[in-house]
Formats: structure tokens, C-alpha cells, sequence
């Protein structure tokens, strides 16, 4: 298996201690005054020139954050956070928008080739025809690049950054944004709706069907900036489209913060298949430094026949909160989660779904991974609830934990609500460790300790591998290699 | 998700608590240390209130706005007399407790002592202090806090190191209706090393009157020590039960625990466990037949601490009407409690459209060299199984009956005492036929 072998390559390359992606970039950046008051939240939508009714929006939503508390919930500690020390807004500063990749800042560009962005087409994957990533990269904040947007175009399709949206397509966002995330949601979500700098927006009209993979690369640069992302992603009557998103994060010791909201929207007979890889900085050995990942995702299954799907990949970040959900409104709607989560070092994973049947005959699948090392605590929380009128709808959830190690930990805590007979539930969730058969199995075959806990771990999640788009399935095979690195022998 | 935590004005029951403790204070039975123990209870009550959807172990119970009002706690003198219908055929050394009152004990048991809590309250024999006051997790709340507050009546029982009784003790709470009053119980079961005991624990009373039972057993089960406890529930159709039961598991010792819900209009049970020592072996099988608007909650707290113990957990729920059925199970696997097996599972049958289940098992797994599971799974009557049968001449609701009778079966025979199984197999009968003949 050469991917296995490629993951033992990065092991070793790799030190614990030096992530891989931890460097900076020097750039010059526009920053708002540390804090956050109505006046930074008006500052912002002044900074972006946004219409009358979104600047209002954001103050609402800045004003429900006033009143709420910070969930304690989740089964995670960390201090406590000063939301007053934090920039709410910073912008790459660049006097005009540059037109195509030459124009852009060469220190920029050099940082996407360190990480390996495939911006441009022929970087994407080599020798496959076809294959096609229109990239629109965040930046500290705003989208510096668009790529494909034409070809995009040709097809109705919108895709371009939330701000050039709501200067372009301000009924759609209107219509749309808050709508499956209401700014009255929870207390990152308020947060999120009154500073969010910027984020995706696509828009996939009628019975299309999206030609090409659309990704997103997030990244966090600038000291102390908290990012706030919002995708808004609404897939009209019978289309489809596939969005990945992949993070990476330079190294730092300050904690950073990370809210983002994403939306999606299936109208009848679309489908939205959502897939993320997840490697923020999580942290050194001891523990500290790391990102805080808080984020809210949904989607909203609205029309008969729709279908939402989340995969996701998660080895990185200090704490992830985080439970991408579905609203399976539509009748005959489907939703599906596909999960892998890794914690190692001292990282603190509390992560699951909501599968919340509303339409008749919907049905859900979870399948979750969690795979804990180190000092890690992995928590799996996750709820199926079928609404009274919500007859015949079907859910299969399997959360399996594996620990590695004596010292970790991995809880799983589902939430089962069936209101009516007709709904058929079914819940499995087992822990258990790498068998020592297992291992002794693959070190009679000359493999290390450590090649042999990779090519374990990625058998035991194996059934979410296979789910994400190809150009995924590679790196979350050396990802699952890199994130166990240090966690035996 | 993220709602704020409101301080709240105290609801009448909670003033009708504080008023009550005040008024009964010096009457209730306890040396010093009770008196002590009583009033600081009550503090955390005045405190806390009752426990509501906030609190993450009552989400699923609101007792704030499902309890109206608070009946004083039994004076005690209602009736006294009264004899238990509840498994009364079973043959079995009988402790009667009637509306509240003194504890009818049955005759010398070779190898056992009874008392009754009032006897053991008023000495302050340290182990038996221990008993009262500590608990494993699992089991506190402020309901708990009401009963340490109030508690009144109840049985200890001491099961000396290595008897094996000949019949099973049977311990049964009854409520005439003389008065509508709250029962604050509290029993203490020690099963020393060695012992062998089955226990059975039952409630009845009668339909139509709003009377609350808050009851606490606390056991201890020694090394290499077996101990079979039933618990029977079958409360009057208005009534509020809430319970606690909990207890430590011994090196070597086996433990089956089987709550059968089947009375009540509001009823909850925690139940906590702790493994103590190695090689334990614990097996909770509950069951609990609801219908009208019937409100069921058992939440349970398994902790594994010692290394290589067992625990099975089967949990039966068939829910008709406008019932509502809630499990919450947490399976907590320690550090040190290497090799462990944990299995959870529970079960719900929905016969109405109109009916709900919420489940919740949880793990919390700090060890790695454990095996440990958990299922969950809610539904109808399977379609097939009742075509198959009513292909072979059986009438509906007959067939209806039949599958409701083996779906809970199930969780029956791990009490492992055939009368008892027999007797509370019955109850789900009669259960299942009072049903089928209001469907006919």
C-alpha cells in the first residue's frame, strides 16, 4: 500500500514539536482596534461597504451575543477567554484587487506553495484529466484570489467571496444567510454574525450539476486575529455540488480563536456534500499554544428529496467544538455524517451531529471515528430526534473510539428522542484498543511500531475515508500518520 | 443550546419544603448527626430548588414544572395496618411498611439482623453513618437532598458473611390512600462477604390520589458476595415516585438489579453503582410498561474503578399511548479499571404514535485495554413477527401481546429467582391484557 508508506515517510520526517505548517508570513496588515463594541462590528461593515440592512443585522446579532453566556457544556477546559483582547478585523493590505495570480503579492503566494495549495490548475493533481479545484483562498480574512470563477460562471454557478456577494447578490444572501443559523443560535454563532470578516458563498442554480470539486483553504496568520468564516451554500431544485475545505495554520504560542458558521441549503432534489480536513496547529507537546476551534455547521435538507452530507477529517486544533448538523425538513430528505476525529498531545476533541427528522421518511446515517492518544480527551456527543409528525423516518449511527495509550480518554454521548412509533432508531457505539494480535500481526512483517499503528488506525476508519473526494483520501491517509506520531513506543 | 441559567423565584413545592421542614424539624427521628445531616441537606435544597431541563441529568424530567405542589410527609399514624398485595404469593421473609409508619419486621432470620431506620438512626455507629451519608456518584441530586432531609421510615438489614437465606426478604412500601402524603424512605442493605440475598423492594398504592413517594436504598454487597434486588414499582396512577439506589460492588461479588416500572404518573429511578473491587460482576436489567401520559425515567451511573469487572445493562421499554419512556445510562471506565466489559443496552417498543422515548447511554472511557459498548434502538411492533403469527390463526391483538411479553422477557430472566420472574412476568401480563381488551 503505497499511501500507507507515504504516511510512515511523514511520520518520520516530522517532529512532534516542529509543525509542519507552522512559519509565518510577513505581510503588512489593516487591523481594527483590539476589542469589540458596536462601533468595530459598524467598522467592519463599513470596511467591506455592506448595504444598509446587513450593517443592522450584524449589530442585532452583536447584540444578542451581549446577553448570552459561554457554553460549558462540552466536555473541554481551557482558560478563560478575553473577548475584549482580540482583533476582530484584519485585511491583507493590497491598494487594489488583483486581477489574476501575477498580480498578487509573490510572499503570498509562497506561503500557498509551502502548503501545497494546488491554485493553479496544473498543480492540482498531475496525470488526471479533467480533474478540476477552483481554489478561492482565505487570507487572513478576505478572499485575495478567486480562480475559475468563470468557468463557474459559464454554468450559472456563483461562487465567489460572502463580502463580493452581498455586493453582487445581495437578494440571495439576504434571502438566505441566518436563515439555518439564526444570529440568535448560540453564542459563537452570535459572534460569528456581528464580526465575520469573510468566507464562501456558492450558489448553484437549478438542475446543475456543479462540474468540479469547489475548495477553500482557511488559514489563520496574522497574531491574536480570531477568524470568523461564513460559507453560505445553497444548492437550487435538483442540483449538486461538492465543497472541500482544508485548513492549516502557522505555528504560535497565543491561543487562537476560531468561530466559523457555515450554512448550507438544499432545495428539492439537490444534493450538498460538504468534506473537511481539519489540521490547525494543536498545540506543542505540552499543551499549549493551539487553536480553539468553535464552530457551528449546518444544513438544512428544505426540499423533498434533498441531501446533506458531512465528512469530515479532524486531527488538528488544541479544542474542537464542533457538531455539523442536518435539518432533514424535506420529505424523503437524507442526511449523512461521516466523521473521523484524532486527538493527540493534549488536544481536547468534543465533536458529533444532529440529525433532527421533521420530513416524513427521512433518513440519516452517522458514522463516527474517534481515535484518541496521548493526554487527549475525545468526546463523541451527538442527538437523532424524530419529530411527532415525522412518521417512518430511519437513523443508523455507529460511533466506534479507539485509545491508544493510558492516558486518554473517549466518551461518547448520544442523545436519542423518538416522538412517534413509526421511526426506527438504531445506535451502536463500541470502545475498544489496537489489539496486540494486531500489531504483532504487522511487526512480524517488518513494520515499525508506529507504521503499524497507521496502517491500523487507517483500516479502523476506513468507511469514512472512503467517503471523501479523491484528492482528500491521500492527504487524510498522511494526516491520520502525522497526527499519531509520538503516541507509542 | 447555550441558554442562560436564570435565577429563578422558588416554586410553591420548594416553598412548601422549606415550610415543612421547619414545621417537622424536631420531630423527625436521628441522633445529633442526623440533625446535622438533615439540616445541611436541607440548605443545598433551599439552594438548588428542584432539579429542571437546565441540569443535564434532568433534561428529560423537568420535576420543576412537572410537580404542582408537594404533600406534606407522612405523619405516620394514617393507618398502620394494611397488608401488601403486591407479590404476595411469593414465599418470603416480609418487612410491611404501611403509609409511612413503624416498620412491621418479620420473625428472627438466622444470620440476619433487621432494624428499623428509626432504631438505626438514633445510635451512631460509624459504618452505619458512613452508609447514610456517603454515596456513590450517580445518585445526588436535590431530590436525594429532600430524602436525607425528610426521611422517616425504612428498613436496615445486615446480611452477616456467608449466609445464604432459604426464601427471598421482601421489603414492601404501602400507601392505603388514608391521606395524601409524601413517604421519605430510607433503606440500608449490607450483604456482607460470602452472603447470598435475594431482595425484593416493592411500592403500591392506590389510583387517583396525587401521593409522592421519595425513597433512597442504599446497599453493599461484599466480597464474593451475591446479591439479587428487585425493585417493583407499581404506584397509583396519580402517584410520584422518585428514587435513589445506589451502592458498592465487592471483589468477586455478583450483582443483578432489575427495576420493573409498571405504576406511577411520574417516576424516576437513579440508580448508581460502583465496582469496588476486581472481577465484579454487575448486571442491571430494567423494564418499565408505561401507557396513558405516564412518565418514566430511570438514569443510570456505572462506575467501573477496579480492573477486570463485568457490567450488562438491558433496559426494556414499551411505551403505549401518550407515555413517555426516558433512559439515561453512563458507563465510567476509570484509569486503573484495565480489562474491563461494559455493555449497555436499551430497548424501546412504541405502540402509539403518540408515545416518545429519549435515550441517552453514554461512555466515558479513560482506560484502554476495556472492551465496552453501548446500542440503542426504538420502534414498532416488527410487521413480519405479527404476520407470522396471525397467518398461524392468532388473532391480533393476541399476537400483539405475545411480542410484548417476549420483548421484555429479555430483561426478566436475569433476576434468576423463577417465582419472582414468574410473579412480575404477570404484572406485564395483566399490563399486556388490559391493554388489548380497551383495543378490542
Amino acid at each position: 500500500m503505497p499511501a500507507v508508506q507515504e504516511t510512515i515517510d511523514q511520520v518520520r520526517s516530522i517532529d512532534v514539536d516542529k509543525y509542519k505548517y507552522g512559519f509565518f508570513t510577513d505581510i503588512e496588515s489593516e487591523k481594527a482596534p483590539k476589542g469589540l463594541n458596536e462601533d468595530i462590528v459598524r467598522f467592519i461593515s463599513a470596511k467591506k461597504s455592506e448595504p444598509e440592512w446587513m450593517t443592522e443585522w450584524r449589530l442585532e446579532a452583536y447584540r444578542h451575543w451581549l446577553t448570552k453566556l459561554e457554553p460549558t457544556w462540552a466536555r473541554v477546559s481551557y482558560p478563560k477567554i478575553d473577548f475584549d483582547d482580540l482583533y476582530y478585523y484584519a485585511a491583507p493590505k493590497t491598494a487594489d484587487k488583483p486581477k489574476s495570480l501575477d498580480e498578487v503579492d509573490p510572499e503570498l503566494l509562497r506561503t500557498y506553495e509551502k502548503l501545497g495549495i494546488p491554485l493553479r490548475e496544473q498543480e492540482v493533481l498531475a496525470g488526471v484529466e479533467n480533474a478540476r479545484v477552483a481554489v478561492d483562498a482565505v487570507f487572513d480574512s478576505v478572499s485575495v484570489v478567486t480562480t475559475f470563477k468563470d468557468e463557474l460562471a459559464k454554468h450559472g454557478i456563483i461562487f465567489c467571496s460572502i463580502s463580493e456577494a452581498l455586493q453582487e447578490h445581495p437578494e440571495l444572501v439576504r434571502k438566505y444567510l441566518g436563515s439555518v443559523v439564526p444570529i440568535t443560535d448560540n453564542f459563537y454563532a452570535s459572534l460569528n454574525s456581528a464580526v465575520f470578516s469573510d468566507g464562501s458563498f456558492v450558489y448553484v442554480p437549478p438542475g446543475v450539476r456543479c462540474p468540479m470539486e469547489l475548495s477553500t483553504y482557511f488559514r489563520i496568520n496574522e497574531k491574536q486575529t480570531g477568524q470568523f468564516e461564513r460559507t453560505l451554500i445553497i444548492a437550487d431544485k435538483g442540483s449538486y455540488v461538492s465543497y472541500l475545505e482544508g485548513c492549516t495554520a502557522p505555528m504560535r504560542d497565543e491561543n487562537q480563536l476560531h468561530a466559523a458558521v457555515v450554512e448550507l441549503i438544499a432545495l428539492d432534489d439537490a444534493e450538498i456534500k460538504y468534506s473537511t480536513v481539519q489540521n490547525w496547529y494543536p498545540g506543542d507537546s505540552e499543551g499549549t499554544g493551539g487553536v480553539y476551534n468553535f464552530v457551528t455547521k449546518r444544513g438544512d435538507c428544505r426540499g423533498r428529496n434533498s441531501k446533506i452530507s458531512w465528512t469530515q477529517v479532524e486531527t488538528g486544533s488544541a479544542i474542537t467544538w464542533k457538531y455539523p448538523s442536518c435539518i432533514l425538513r424535506g420529505e424523503n430528505s437524507r442526511g449523512e455524517f461521516y466523521s473521523i476525529a484524532i486527538s493527540n498531545g493534549h488536544q481536547q476533541i468534543d465533536s458529533g451531529t444532529k440529525m433532527v427528522h421533521l420530513g416524513r421518511n427521512s433518513t440519516s446515517r452517522i458514522i463516527s471515528k474517534g481515535i484518541a492518544a496521548g493526554f487527549s480527551n475525545n468526546t463523541y456527543r451527538g442527538l437523532v430526534s424524530a419529530h411527532a409528525k415525522a412518521t417512518n423516518v430511519r437513523n443508523f449511527t455507529q460511533c466506534d473510539s479507539l485509545l491508544v495509550g493510558n492516558n486518554c480518554g473517549a466518551h461518547t454521548v448520544p442523545y436519542i428522542e423518538a416522538k412517534n412509533s413509526s421511526a426506527q432508531f438504531e445506535h451502536e457505539a463500541t470502545t475498544s484498543k489496537v489489539s496486540d494480535e494486531q500489531m504483532f500481526y504487522c511487526r512480524s512483517r517488518g513494520l515499525g511500531e508506529e507504521e503499524a499503528l497507521a496502517l491500523i488506525v487507517n483500516g479502523f476508519a476506513r468507511e469514512v475515508i472512503q467517503q471523501l473526494p479523491m484528492e482528500f483520501m491521500a492527504e487524510t491517509q498522511k494526516l491520520i500518520g502525522i497526527s499519531l506520531e509520538g503516541s507509542v513506543g | 443550546m447555550n441558554l442562560e441559567v436564570r435565577q429563578h423565584a422558588a416554586t410553591g413545592p420548594e416553598e412548601a419544603a422549606s415550610a415543612q421542614f421547619e414545621a417537622r424539624a424536631a420531630t423527625l427521628p436521628g441522633a445529633s448527626w442526623v440533625k446535622e445531616l438533615r439540616s445541611g441537606a436541607m440548605a443545598r435544597f433551599a439552594e438548588a430548588g428542584l432539579p429542571h431541563r437546565r441540569i443535564e441529568e434532568w433534561k428529560y424530567t423537568d420535576l420543576r414544572t412537572a410537580i404542582r405542589q408537594l404533600p406534606a410527609p407522612a405523619s405516620g399514624e394514617a393507618s398502620g395496618r394494611g397488608q401488601p398485595a403486591t407479590l404476595s404469593a411469593i414465599e418470603a421473609h416480609r418487612i410491611v411498611i404501611v403509609d409511612g409508619g413503624t416498620p412491621q419486621l418479620p420473625d428472627a432470620i438466622p444470620g440476619v439482623e433487621v432494624t428499623s431506620l428509626e432504631a438505626a438512626l438514633a445510635e451512631g455507629d460509624p459504618a452505619f453513618r458512613d452508609l447514610v451519608s456517603t454515596w456513590p456518584r450517580g445518585v445526588e441530586s436535590s431530590v436525594f437532598d429532600l430524602n436525607t432531609a425528610f426521611m422517616q421510615t425504612g428498613a436496615v438489614i445486615r446480611v452477616k458473611a456467608d449466609t445464604a437465606l432459604d426464601k427471598p426478604l421482601h421489603l414492601a412500601f404501602v400507601a392505603t390512600g388514608a391521606e395524601e402524603a409524601t413517604l421519605y424512605a430510607r433503606n440500608i442493605l449490607i450483604v456482607e462477604d460470602g452472603a447470598a440475598l435475594t431482595y425484593v423492594e416493592s411500592y403500591e398504592g392506590p389510583n387517583g390520589l396525587a401521593y409522592h413517594v421519595n425513597t433512597a436504598t442504599r446497599f453493599t454487597v461484599g466480597d464474593n458476595a451475591r446479591l439479587a434486588y428487585v425493585k417493583l414499582q407499581r404506584d397509583g396512577d396519580e402517584a410520584v415516585h422518585l428514587a435513589a439506589i445506589g451502592g458498592e460492588v465487592g471483589a468477586g461479588a455478583n450483582l443483578a438489579l432489575s427495576p420493573f416500572m409498571i405504576g406511577g404518573a411520574l417516576s424516576r429511578n437513579n440508580v448508581g453503582l460502583r465496582f469496588d473491587g476486581r472481577d465484579a460482576v454487575g448486571n442491571v436489567a430494567g423494564v418499565q410498561m408505561l401507557g396513558a401520559r405516564q412518565h418514566a425515567d430511570t438514569t443510570l451511573f456505572v462506575d467501573h474503578k477496579e480492573p477486570a469487572c463485568v457490567s450488562r445493562e438491558l433496559f426494556k421499554s414499551v411505551l403505549d399511548d401518550r407515555a413517555r419512556g426516558v433512559f439515561q445510562g453512563m458507563i465510567l471506565v476509570r484509569k486503573d479499571a484495565q480489562e474491563t466489559d461494559g455493555k449497555m443496552m436499551s430497548q424501546a417498543l412504541m405502540l402509539s404514535d403518540r408515545s416518545e422515548m429519549d435515550n441517552k447511554p453514554e461512555l466515558e472511557i479513560y482506560a484502554d485495554n476495556v472492551q465496552c459498548g453501548h446500542g440503542a434502538t426504538t420502534g414498532a411492533l416488527d410487521h413480519n413477527l405479527l404476520f407470522y403469527l396471525r397467518s398461524r390463526g392468532i388473532p391480533e391483538s393476541t399476537a400483539q401481546a405475545l411480542l410484548i411479553e417476549a420483548f421484555i422477557y429479555e430483561a426478566l430472566e436475569a433476576i434468576g429467582d423463577e417465582a419472582i420472574e414468574a410473579a412480575l412476568s404477570g404484572y406485564a401480563h395483566d399490563w399486556v391484557s388490559v391493554r388489548r381488551d380497551t383495543a378490542e
